[in-house]
């Protein structure tokens, strides 16, 4: 268990020891220069993205939780769907959109016989563009749980305030918001880790933030050091968000008023009242999926001659390859700990969970390098050693290969599976394991008869979940990547990079349609079970709870 | 031979000691049940038994088998002692006549689909033998729980607090069903309860324990009428103490002399004759009557429906308790004539009321 915990450890215990680093003159460079501009940029990035994710995510989860217009049910999961698009898919989609060559503009052009120079439109590679991107996909993590903390509201505490003398609208301002801040906060929190990790929308946006700084001093500065020592920057401001999270998770089991009531009262909305909660409700829906997706459909279809070749079912076989084994690998650690947590819950072995599930909140640009120097380092010793007694040389053992690789994703998305599993394994009461005991089960006999069956949908949920983001995740997998390997997301970054968009489409759609599953897996999950606000993990880490458990 | 014999069960968590040197043993067919405040290692007693905690010293027997000592415990699985569980833990992907048939998967398809039906019969729940537990209500999941565990006939039948999570009108008429398919199987049970109603109506004998000590193992009467200790007359009904001074073979109180018996903690010999004593009175014992010195003002009343539950305040400044019935209506304030009318008292020496 400890032995796990602290490999998992390793990339950031790595990157924390370049803190003692001697500062080079590339660290005096970045001081004078850049590192200004990264900071105000990363901060302007939080603080627009905070703005964006609270208010489409909290006025579209109240209007979903507590009022009753037409489309509401389908909507509320609808909204959800945005979470299947990485930032930097929608950022390509919007650009082919909304550039100078773009649909849009030319139309404009015709209509009205504008040239070039000739009329303002608003710039979507820019850090406002970065905002709205990045806001449009992040959204659904404050809409998920502040709805679920709205809906464990106790009716009667909005009543109350109405019987205060309160209107409904008065009330959800003096009472229901501040009752679900802190769902509110982990919302904003988790949203704001993904935005800290992101690195394909600013790099494509041509915006310097901390990740393509890191990468800049990486590929180009050559300089390991001082982007590990970036990386530990970024970190601190990742640990302030770790440490905001914590708190408010914390904080939501006092706020919770939960009475035990079924059937929620919603306030019927009629005319045009209900028009502009629908309106409200699916704006956000048709900007942050239905219309990117569309885009996407329709460069497949263009492209589809040259795009779906025999090359791009490689590279679907690549990450499918890929995938599947980060997700074995991280699904059977997390059994290994969840049971070892069951079955001994000492304070060390605790620990040891909680360190290995650190790794959601660190971005992959910061796992990747953390990866990547130690095992460079030990390739390094080693050939050296093999050469100078056996003169031969080991090359490249482990650094440039797959294994950097899943061993980057699982410090990453160890935490999916962990949730998922713990999640799972809460089902089958200790009591259980004694009724098969006392039924004649050897231990053993228990663990094949009662765990082995309960357990098959959990263990599904959680591969699942670790597949997609792996398929998702781009920072990482540049960085760790084998020589001439590609992944889909690899190869949509470097189409999206070569200016040639229309390319991109087909991984990019490929992406997406697969992150839609677990998407549907979680709104199902939301559906059957009333899910307390602070139980809902983060990255969709949610087992599929009754609607696996029951055949 | 008896079905189970705990002979001096000492039980610990690492160096606290939850259960002291307990013994009892239980013939075939009875049905026991340990009662006691909740904390009091009954539960963990329990799951001794089960064979899911093993002995800190003592031993455990059942028909002259040695299950637990402190050096040996006969593995759960291979005891034939079948438990009810609080929470049922009926498996959640097995249908109800499935998780029936979970103990006697070894036996032939016929023996099984016999048993199952005759089970489901016994419960009288044979509609619901193909639904799953979730489409089951409480009180059938907790019957489908009790049939899965006789269903492989074991020797012996423990339940852990099973009615605690039902509404306590079911819980009686649940009680008073599960003790007569008990009894019709002729199955010796083990019931764990904090609640002593559960306790009446369920068992022929009860262990009442506190703090890992059994106080007290006798059948209900004798735990209500003749309690050995201070304790037990708490924890068994409700109950007054009175100070009475001992002479001959009465105990004088301020409402007359009544004959004893002596309990725990006195001595039947010549220091006794004078000596102050606590008297236990049970509400009941108390009477109005016109014809009486002895007055007491009504300081209290509760309505309980036949019945008022009167707090009196005596002359000497001493509170009782009276059940009284509800047509007699008196109010707060007024002195009402009472006297005592019981064959016997339990007498306690003084400074001993509770443990």
């Amino acid at each position: 268990m400890v032995t796990i915990a602290i490999v998992m450890a390793i990339p950031v215990i790595v990157i924390l020891g370049f803190v003692l680093q001697p500062f080079n003159e590339n660290w005096q460079h970045l001081l004078d220069n850049l590192l200004l501009e990264y900071i105000s940029n990363s901060l302007l990035l939080m603080l627009g993205v905070s703005v964006g994710v609270l208010s489409m995510g909290i006025v579209s989860a109240w209007l979903t939780a507590s009022c009753e217009f037409p489309g509401r049910a389908i909507l509320s999961w609808l909204l959800l769907l945005p979470l299947s698009i990485p930032a930097y898919i929608i950022a390509y989609t919007y650009t082919g959109l909304l550039d100078f060559s773009g649909p849009i503009q030319g139309q404009l052009r015709v209509w009205f016989d504008w040239g070039y120079g000739d009329y303002w439109f608003p710039e979507v590679r820019s850090l406002t563009g970065a905002i709205c991107m990045l806001s449009l996909v992040l959204y659904p993590y404050v809409y998920m749980m502040t709805r679920a903390a709205f809906l464990e509201q106790s009716i009667s505490v909005l009543e109350a305030s109405q019987t205060l003398g309160d209107s409904p609208l008065k009330g959800f301002f003096s009472v229901a918001v501040p009752l679900a801040r802190p769902a509110i906060i982990t919302g904003v929190s988790l949203a704001l880790m993904e935005t800290l990790a992101d690195y394909g929308t600013v790099q494509y946006f041509g915006i310097s933030t901390f990740t393509t700084g890191i990468f800049r001093a990486w590929y180009g500065l050559d300089d390991s050091v001082t982007s590990a020592q970036l990386a530990s920057l970024l970190l601190t401001f990742v640990v302030v968000l770790i440490l905001l999270e914590r708190y408010s998770r914390r904080e939501a089991k006092f706020h919770s008023v939960a009475s035990k009531q079924k059937g929620v009262q919603r306030f019927q909305l009629t005319g045009w009242k209900a028009f502009f909660a629908a309106l409200a409700c699916s704006l956000p829906v048709i900007f942050g999926f239905i219309i990117p997706a569309l885009q996407l459909f329709y460069w497949t279809i263009t492209t589809a001659d040259q795009s779906l070749n025999k090359d791009f079912f490689g590279l679907a076989m690549n990450s499918l390859v890929l995938a599947t084994l980060a997700a074995v690998v991280a699904v059977c650690l997390a059994l290994i700990l969840s049971y070892a947590k069951r079955l001994l819950s000492t304070p060390l072995v605790n620990g040891a969970v909680t360190v290995s599930s650190m790794g959601y909140a660190i971005p992959g640009t910061i796992i990747a390098i953390g990866v990547m120097l130690p095992l460079a380092w030990f390739d390094t010793v080693f050939d050296g050693w093999l050469r100078s007694t056996f003169n031969v040389s080991s090359g490249l053992l482990f650094s440039g290969t797959l294994f950097a690789l899943i061993f980057a994703y699982t410090v990453r998305f160890l935490s999916v599976s962990i949730q998922a599993v713990d999640a799972g394994l809460s089902k089958i009461k200790p009591s259980m394991d004694d009724a098969g005991r006392s039924l004649g089960l050897s231990p053993l006999g228990v663990l094949k008869k009662i765990h082995f069956p309960l357990m098959r949908g959990t263990v599904l949920t959680a591969l699942l979940l670790v597949f997609v983001d792996v398929l998702k995740e781009l920072p990482a997998t540049l960085i760790l990547r084998p020589f001439n390997f590609n992944t889909l997301a690899v190869r949509a970054y470097e189409m999206a990079s070569d200016e040639r968009l229309a390319d991109a489409g087909a991984p990019a759609l490929m992406i997406v349609l697969v992150g839609i599953i677990p998407v549907i897996l979680l709104s199902r999950s939301i559906a059957n079970t009333h899910i307390k606000s602070n139980n809902v993990p983060r990255n969709f880490g949610i087992s599929l709870q009754k609607s696996v458990v029951t055949p | 031979m008896s079905v189970l014999e705990l002979k001096r069960v000492n039980l610990a968590y690492g160096k606290q000691i939850v259960v002291k040197d307990l013994s009892l043993s239980l013939g075939d067919g009875e049905i026991a049940c340990l009662l006691g405040p909740s904390g009091c290692g009954k539960t963990t007693l329990l799951r001794a038994i089960a064979g899911f905690k093993s002995l800190h010293s003592g031993r455990i027997e059942s028909s002259g088998q040695v299950l637990s000592s402190s050096t040996h415990t006969v593995a759960p699985e291979k005891r034939r002692i079948g438990m009810v569980f609080q929470d049922f833990a009926l498996f959640p992907h097995l249908t109800a006549g499935a998780n029936i048939c979970f103990g006697i998967r070894n036996q032939s398809n016929r023996e099984r689909q016999q048993r199952r039906s005759e089970l489901l019969e016994l419960i009288g729940l044979p509609e619901c033998e193909d639904k799953y537990p979730h489409e089951l209500s409480g009180g059938q999941q907790q019957r489908i729980a009790l049939a899965r565990a006789i269903a492989p006939k074991p020797r012996l039948l423990l339940l852990d607090e099973p009615f605690s999570s039902m509404d306590v009108e079911l819980r009686n008429s649940l009680a008073r069903e599960i003790r007569s398919i008990l009894k019709h199987e002729n199955i010796t049970a083990v019931m764990v309860t904090h609640d002593q109603h559960e306790a009446f109506s369920m068992a022929d004998q009860i262990a009442v324990i506190s703090n890992g000590e059994l106080l007290q193992w006798d059948n209900a009467e004798n735990l209500y009428h003749s309690p050995e200790n201070p304790f037990v007359a708490h924890f068994i009904g409700r109950s007054n103490f009175l100070k009475g001074i001992v002479c001959g073979s009465e105990v004088a109180t301020v409402l007359g002399k009544l004959n004893y018996k002596i309990e725990s903690g006195l001595v039947a010999d010549a220091s006794l004759q004078g000596q102050q004593v606590d008297v236990l009175i049970r509400p009941e014992y108390i009477q109005i009557t016109h014809d009486t010195e002895q007055t007491a003002e009504l300081i209290s009343r509760d309505f309980q429906g036949g019945c008022y539950r009167y707090s009196l305040r005596l002359q000497s400044g001493e509170e009782v308790q009276a059940l009284l019935p509800s047509q007699a209506n008196y109010q707060l304030g007024d002195s009402i004539g009472i006297a005592l009318s019981a064959d016997k008292v339990s007498i306690f020496a003084q400074d001993q009321k509770r443990r």
